[in-house]
């Protein structure tokens, strides 16, 4: 059963230095799939590296909470 | 000395010296007992907030409590003081009655503002929107201050809001404001049928925000940090970190991205903001926090902080409700406010069969 099946949703997230990209992988965990960020510069990019997003960006992500 | 530490002293001359002195010596009280009464009472808050604020055994616990019914009832401590002046100073009544009457007026107004905070009611607010083909019906609650109050509490408002059938729940914040609330605290979240959207308020941040967000999000709960997302497509709901910034709300939404087709709901802790909301097109922003003063009368405070306190208002096409809270701060009392719990009902706005000309 897919993530989208089990009610997972898509959420777009602006990280700001109280929310930052570590404590964002910390409220997830292993329950976010990144999808694309959108850079400062306003470019939209595919994340096809996890551990590739920047710091100050707009993250659009796959989310599944856990009761789904 | 900070501003907030030099008025909670200035506070405690007429909430907790002046009502205490006048009352021990109307009673001729001797000095020990004055004492016995005085100390205990006027360093009660200093003692639950700070010296024992992270130690939970049952005697702090209750310590708490009674520090926290003694804060609730002093404004009617006070101003029942004041009226006993004029009493005896007309040599109305002796000193013996204007004890016995403060104190039982005192008591029963106590009583009467704990049952209030004790049975949340729920409000219903009816709006209608161009933008959806649907009916949309959900729930807000917010400040419920679990920590404050008992995780029972939190199951008796799951279980209204369960018996309201809604869509989905939004939850503005202050939820949790104490250490050690744990994910079995807060299990009757997973009881809610729908979504649960979440966005975090002032409270959260003194209790570590990161810890909670986990917590609620293993329980199912969508925490909106600067995030948005649809319920579905005629309904994109946003929720914004709380900031002690008035500009908080335009900056985190010049970064969102607001669905110009659907009907936006905008979640923030604290109600400011609703200008910059209505120029970026939210349809409804929720909030909370004021608890609409709790106990009166400290509303005459909370209104010279914020210029809008409880109800609903318009800026524009955007509007903006502030809940009166759904728990308590502090005392679990409630005096001349509510605890509410929030049913929004949106149904799409139907074109008139006669057109105004």
């Amino acid at each position: 059963m897919s993530w989208l099946d089990e009610g997972a949703d898509v959420r777009s997230t602006s990280l700001t230095e109280e929310f930052t990209i570590d404590l964002y992988r910390e409220t997830y965990q292993d329950r976010f799939i990144p999808l694309f960020v959108v850079e400062s510069s306003g470019r939209l990019r595919v994340v096809t590296d996890k551990a590739d997003i920047p710091a100050d960006c707009k993250i659009i992500s796959l989310i599944k909470s856990d009761n789904i | 000395m900070s501003k907030f530490l030099l008025a909670t002293l200035l506070l405690h001359i007429p909430l907790y010296i002046y009502p205490i002195l006048r009352l021990c010596y109307w009673a001729e009280s001797p000095l020990w007992l004055t004492l016995l009464i005085f100390i205990p009472l006027v360093s009660s808050q200093y003692m639950s907030r700070f010296y024992l604020r992270k130690k939970n055994s049952v005697w702090t616990k209750l310590l708490r409590r009674f520090a926290d019914f003694y804060l609730g009832v002093s404004p009617v401590l006070l101003i029942s003081t004041l009226l006993a002046e004029i009493f005896v100073g007309f040599h109305m009544v002796t000193f013996g009655t204007a004890v016995t009457s403060v104190i039982a007026i005192t008591v029963i107004l106590g009583i009467v503002a704990t049952m209030a905070a004790l049975s949340p009611m729920v409000k219903t607010i009816t709006l209608s929107s161009g933008k959806l083909t649907a009916p949309v019906r959900f729930v807000q609650i917010t400040d419920v201050h679990i920590g404050s109050r008992k995780p029972a509490f939190l199951d008796r408002v799951v279980h209204i809001v369960n018996e309201l059938k809604p869509d989905f729940l939004c939850i503005t914040g202050d939820l949790i404001d104490g250490q050690g609330v744990s994910e079995d605290d807060l299990k009757s979240f997973k009881s809610v049928v729908g979504p649960i959207y979440f966005t975090i308020g002032n409270h959260e941040k003194y209790e570590g925000v990161e810890a909670i967000a986990r917590r609620l999000e293993n329980l199912g709960v969508k925490v909106l940090r600067n995030a948005e997302t649809h319920f579905t497509k005629e309904l994109q709901v946003i929720g914004i970190d709380d900031m002690d910034d008035a500009n908080q709300v335009a900056v985190q939404l010049e970064k969102q991205t607001l669905d110009k087709d659907a009907f936006v709901l905008l979640l923030y802790h604290r109600p400011r903001g609703l200008k910059a909301a209505a120029d970026a097109g939210v349809d409804l922003m929720l909030s909370g926090h004021t608890h609409n003063g709790q106990i009166m009368p400290f509303n005459l405070v909370v209104n010279r902080v914020f210029d809008m306190i409880k109800g609903l208002y318009e800026h524009a096409e955007t509007k903006l409700y502030v809940s009166q809270g759904t728990g308590t701060w502090g005392p679990i009392m409630r005096l001349g406010t509510r605890s509410e719990i929030t049913l929004f009902e949106i149904s799409p706005a139907q074109e008139s069969l006669f057109p105004s000309r």
